[in-house]
């Protein structure tokens, strides 16, 4: 490392421009080797900035100056748009850089979040830039979880998961919890989780506030818990129960209970024989059946499969000794029990 | 129906979604997917007809041999890996299709580790079938024949073909990237997710951290598969064992150089480690493990913690022999957790990390004091006060003075050692020096002058030994059970959805429990109604009202909905937002319907009494209607029942 760290430059505004003349010309270097050259700079600077902000030697002025110029100059914009040309360990370094830049405060301000917020475009081109990401497969996971990283470290600030929020391109996190690497997909639910768990309150009236948005947000769930995997189901089953239980949601929580198809796809993970996703959609299948104000359809298929219903539960949860559960499982026995009976009409004529 | 068949179909699905392009198509596009399958199981999608194209028959493998190269010891590249088996799960293919699980070679809180190859022959064969097709990017060609991909299987000549290069078209690499070794091996971490307490979430991000490590002397991860409730992560195998298996097998004592060498290449690993803000929390001699060419490295991640910048760690989690003595003052509380647990092994992660900047928490110098107790285990084959009980550990490390190596009537240490621990073991982590500074340390730098100590014989000895005694390990869960792919049952119950014919079945065994909805706080009872509208009248509405449409007509339009997989919701929720002008429009079965019919019977009545019948019929149907409001609704979709079977 000692043979190019003497030719660097002095002051970190200009270590941010030489990294910076790097990555743009990775655009303009047309041989491979000269490419890899580049990338080699690229990758050389961008750990020596780590290295700057972390080795402890750096005066705080210094560390500032190189925050300043690392996320208010094109650096970040020439980074992201160049992030898949960049090494495993330069992609780390950024996320490392980045994520700490975020929690950087200044007079009880968050500097930079407040920078990005009046840089949606930065936003933008990192959410696209994730997604792209799957496209060139064998670093796709890699790649993906690195820069989700990133997203979700965003997420932890209130106005930037308010941007996010509300780009379209959120939709593509639920597509994606369906990939078949477990990285990207975990990963997605991960973004997911931060996304609508966050910030309750943002996430009520900003956003389920829209008919259109809760609409949508059923669709992609149902089709996590319809056709995902094991893992996909328990992760889409957990945030749906998390969603649905959480007060501030419930505007939410009536639209889904009152669809019926909603209720079969419970009624079908109550059944599944994993214990855990019968455990987890339990907690969604009791606010069907507690509801006071079901709908018809809904009340059918309670009523349809009564008996059944009845019989499942005395065999359901038996090892579960969590009183609250118990407690729960009684009640919604008790309501199943209440609805009416059937009797086949062929008996009688 | 595997589960890999469902992801495959899954994924065919993203894929089709992704191409497109309109938003409006995108949403009820899915919304269909949902609604299509009336019954959402998973297993409806066994129909997708998509992997159907190109079945992979391995059969035409099955007694093949397949020659081992000389480059079995080559790593093979994470990248190259992935792909192949993202084409072979692409495929259909059983994971035990991809990898051949050979013995447990280990077993912890966290699963079990199992040697296992890579099913080398059924990644070529995937990939002459795929070859220009899903592989665009890399073709494939064999060093001694070029066959079609047709031919290539009915030739059988996987005999001859000594191995494989790819040719990768890509850019960043023109030249043959990989050759790939027939019959590596890797270790598997099979860990049950249904019987595993931790979240998901939480072993993904253990995967991550994973995936973000790439060092020569830290075991290389590889990817993770999901095998029906199981996750299996691949990870290098290290075929040389552990240091803790030198200890145990070799007859004599390692030598201060072996040691040095062993010490240097974890402390390699360590200063990666660290440099990456982690820490690993469990290094020992049994956590130290050796390739077959005697490359020590790093392994058992199970426990390490990230540090993030000055945030420290107040999780209790390492083993109580090699744990610092910070670790365990920084939390009072671990005890408790510990008798609670009622084990001495490792702790789990008990609490969260806190960000707090105060003392109390600890950073990778833990590590370090970890190092020098392995160093001492290493060169007297025990960590200090290894014959007290490991709960008392926890009480003497903190309060007694550091331990030291000292030399006994066998074993005399130089002078380099001894330091070496000694400053290790310093209490006062900031004391401790770092993985950097301890590489110029003399122990590391004298002893290892040459660098030309190696432990491959230690290895090959061990080896034979372990190999003579049988040496096997009995995995704690049986690699066979699997929650998804016994019995043809799909889920324990089979749920009728079927609701339309709820209208054929359904005659209430008693008047009473229709509707009771007098009570307007019962509401409950009020939503038993078997009112035919989609969403019960509003609060003050003692008569359920419902479409304009007679139930009829109603029924054949929701029929025709479904038919045309039009999502019945749209419907549903239009009727929800304009349900104020609806209102108007609703039908109120008695006044409408019942006293209506009973009018035109009245007309139509050519006697006087037959009048009187009528009148008296329809007043007690209106006193009824007003105990029982929706009654008349009940009747009359009763009636339609009867006229419909008839």
């Amino acid at each position: 490392m000692a043979f190019w760290w003497k030719k660097t430059p002095k002051t970190p505004g200009d270590y941010i421009k030489v990294l910076n003349d790097q990555l743009i010309k990775l655009d303009s270097t047309s041989t491979l080797d000269n490419k890899r050259k580049t990338q080699d700079e690229c990758n050389k600077y961008i750990e020596g900035i780590r290295h700057m902000l972390f080795d402890g030697s750096t005066s705080g002025q210094d560390v500032h100056l190189l925050y300043v110029n690392f996320f208010k100059t094109e650096c970040l914009h020439n980074i992201l748009v160049h992030f898949n040309q960049l090494g495993f360990e330069a992609r780390k370094n950024v996320a490392i850089i980045f994520c700490n830049g975020l929690t950087k405060s200044m007079d009880n301000k968050f500097i930079y979040v407040d920078y990005l917020i009046t840089k949606t475009d930065l936003i933008y081109l990192l959410l696209k830039t994730q997604e792209t990401a799957l496209l060139n497969r064998s670093t796709a996971s890699e790649v993906y979880v690195c820069l989700g990283g990133i997203v979700d470290e965003c997420l932890k600030f209130e106005q930037l998961a308010r941007i996010i929020l509300k780009d379209p391109i959120v939709w593509k996190y639920f597509d994606n919890c369906l990939s078949v690497s477990f990285e990207i997909s975990t990963q997605s639910f991960q973004i997911l989780n931060s996304l609508f768990l966050n910030h309750k309150k943002l996430v009520a009236t900003e956003y389920f506030n829209i008919k259109a948005n809760m609409d949508t947000f059923t669709v992609k769930i149902n089709k996590l818990l319809a056709h995902g995997n094991y893992v996909t189901k328990r992760q889409a089953v957990k945030l749906l129960s998390t969603l649905i239980l959480s007060r501030a949601n419930n505007q939410f929580m009536i639209n889904y209970i009152n669809e019926s198809d909603n209720l079969k796809l419970i009624m079908v993970l109550l059944s599944d024989k994993s214990k855990n996703l019968q455990l987890e959609s339990f907690n969604v299948f009791k606010v069907f059946v507690a509801n006071p104000r079901k709908s018809k359809q809904v009340s059918d298929i309670l009523i349809k499969n009564r008996e059944k219903l009845l019989k499942f539960f005395e065999g359901f949860g038996e090892d579960n000794r969590d009183s609250t559960f118990l407690d729960e499982k009684e009640f919604i026995i008790q309501q199943i029990n209440e609805l009416p009976r059937i009797v086949l009409a062929s008996k009688e004529t | 129906m595997s589960a890999i068949g469902m992801i495959k179909s899954c994924t065919n699905q993203l894929k089709s979604i992704g191409e497109n392009n309109n938003p409006q198509n995108h949403i009820s596009e899915t919304k269909d997917a949902v609604i299509m399958g009336k019954v959402p199981v998973p297993a409806q999608l066994t129909t997708s007809p998509n992997y159907m194209h190109n079945p992979v028959d391995f059969s035409i493998f099955k007694n093949k041999t397949i020659s081992t190269t000389k480059n079995r010891n080559q790593p093979l590249p994470s990248e190259i890996i992935n792909e192949i088996i993202q084409n072979l799960i692409e495929n259909n293919t059983d994971l035990c299709n991809i990898y051949r699980i050979k013995e447990c070679v280990g077993k912890g809180n966290f699963g079990d580790v199992y040697r296992a190859s890579l099913r080398t022959e059924n990644c070529t064969a995937t990939l002459n079938f795929n070859n220009g097709k899903t592989f665009n990017k890399a073709a494939l060609t064999a060093k001694t024949h070029n066959y079609e991909p047709e031919s290539y299987a009915t030739q059988n000549s996987l005999n001859n073909t000594k191995e494989y290069t790819f040719e990768s078209v890509n850019e960043t690499a023109q030249k043959n990237i990989t050759v790939i070794p027939k019959n590596v091996d890797v270790a598997i971490k099979i860990v049950d997710l249904e019987e595993s307490e931790d979240e998901i979430e939480l072993l993904a991000q253990e995967i991550y951290f994973l995936g973000s490590l790439k060092n020569k002397h830290i075991v290389s991860y590889f990817q993770t598969l999901l095998n029906d409730v199981k996750m299996w992560i691949v990870m290098e195998y290290c075929g040389g064992g552990s240091c803790a298996d030198l200890l145990k097998y070799l007859p004599s004592n390692l030598t201060e150089e072996k040691v040095s060498c062993i010490i240097k290449q974890t402390l390699l690993g360590l200063e990666y480690l660290h440099a990456q803000k982690k820490i690993h929390r469990d290094i020992k001699a049994a956590n130290i493990l050796l390739a077959e060419d005697g490359t020590v490295k790093l392994g058992d991640f199970g426990v390490s913690g990230e540090l993030m910048n000055t945030i420290k760690r107040r999780t209790f989690v390492g083993t109580p022999f090699w744990m610092a003595p910070e670790i365990i003052t920084c939390n009072n509380r671990f005890i408790d957790q510990l008798e609670e647990n009622g084990n001495g092994e490792s702790g789990k992660d008990s609490t969260t990390d806190a960000d707090d900047k105060n003392n109390l928490g600890y950073n990778e110098k833990a590590d370090i004091w970890s190092l020098g107790i392995t160093v001492i285990e290493l060169l007297s084959k025990r960590p200090p006060f290894s014959e007290e009980d490991p709960l008392k550990i926890l009480t003497l490390i903190p309060d007694r003075e550091p331990p030291v190596l000292q030399d006994s009537a066998s074993m005399k240490f130089s002078l380099y050692a001894k330091e070496f621990v000694s400053l290790c073991l310093r209490k006062d982590p900031r004391k401790r020096p770092s993985a950097s500074q301890l590489l110029k340390h003399k122990f590391i730098t004298k002893l290892n002058k040459k660098n030309n100590v190696s432990l491959v014989e230690e290895i090959e000895y061990v080896k034979k030994i372990k190999q003579n005694q049988a040496h096997r390990k009995e995995p704690k869960f049986n690699l066979n059970d699997k929650v998804y792919k016994t019995g043809k049952k799909k889920g324990l119950v089979t749920w009728k959805f079927d609701v339309d014919s709820l209208k054929r079945d359904r005659v209430f065994a008693g008047v009473s429990n229709i509707n009771s909805p007098n009570d307007k706080n019962n509401d409950t009872a009020k939503m038993r109604s078997d009112s035919i509208s989609p969403y019960r009248g509003e609060e003050e509405n003692k008569t359920p009202r419902t479409h304009e449409e007679s139930p009829a007509s109603f029924n054949a339009k929701k029929y025709n909905l479904q038919k045309k997989g039009v999502s019945s919701t749209n419907p549903v929720q239009m009727d929800q937002e304009q349900q104020p002008q609806k209102k108007k429009q609703e039908v109120n079965y008695y006044k409408d319907i019942i006293e209506c019919s009973f009018k035109r019977l009245n007309e139509r009545a050519r006697y006087q009494q037959t009048k009187k019948v009528v009148e008296n019929l329809n007043s007690c149907f209106k006193s009824a209607e007003h105990e029982q409001p929706g009654l008349s609704e009940a009747l009359i979709e009763e009636i339609m029942l009867c006229m419909e079977n008839i």
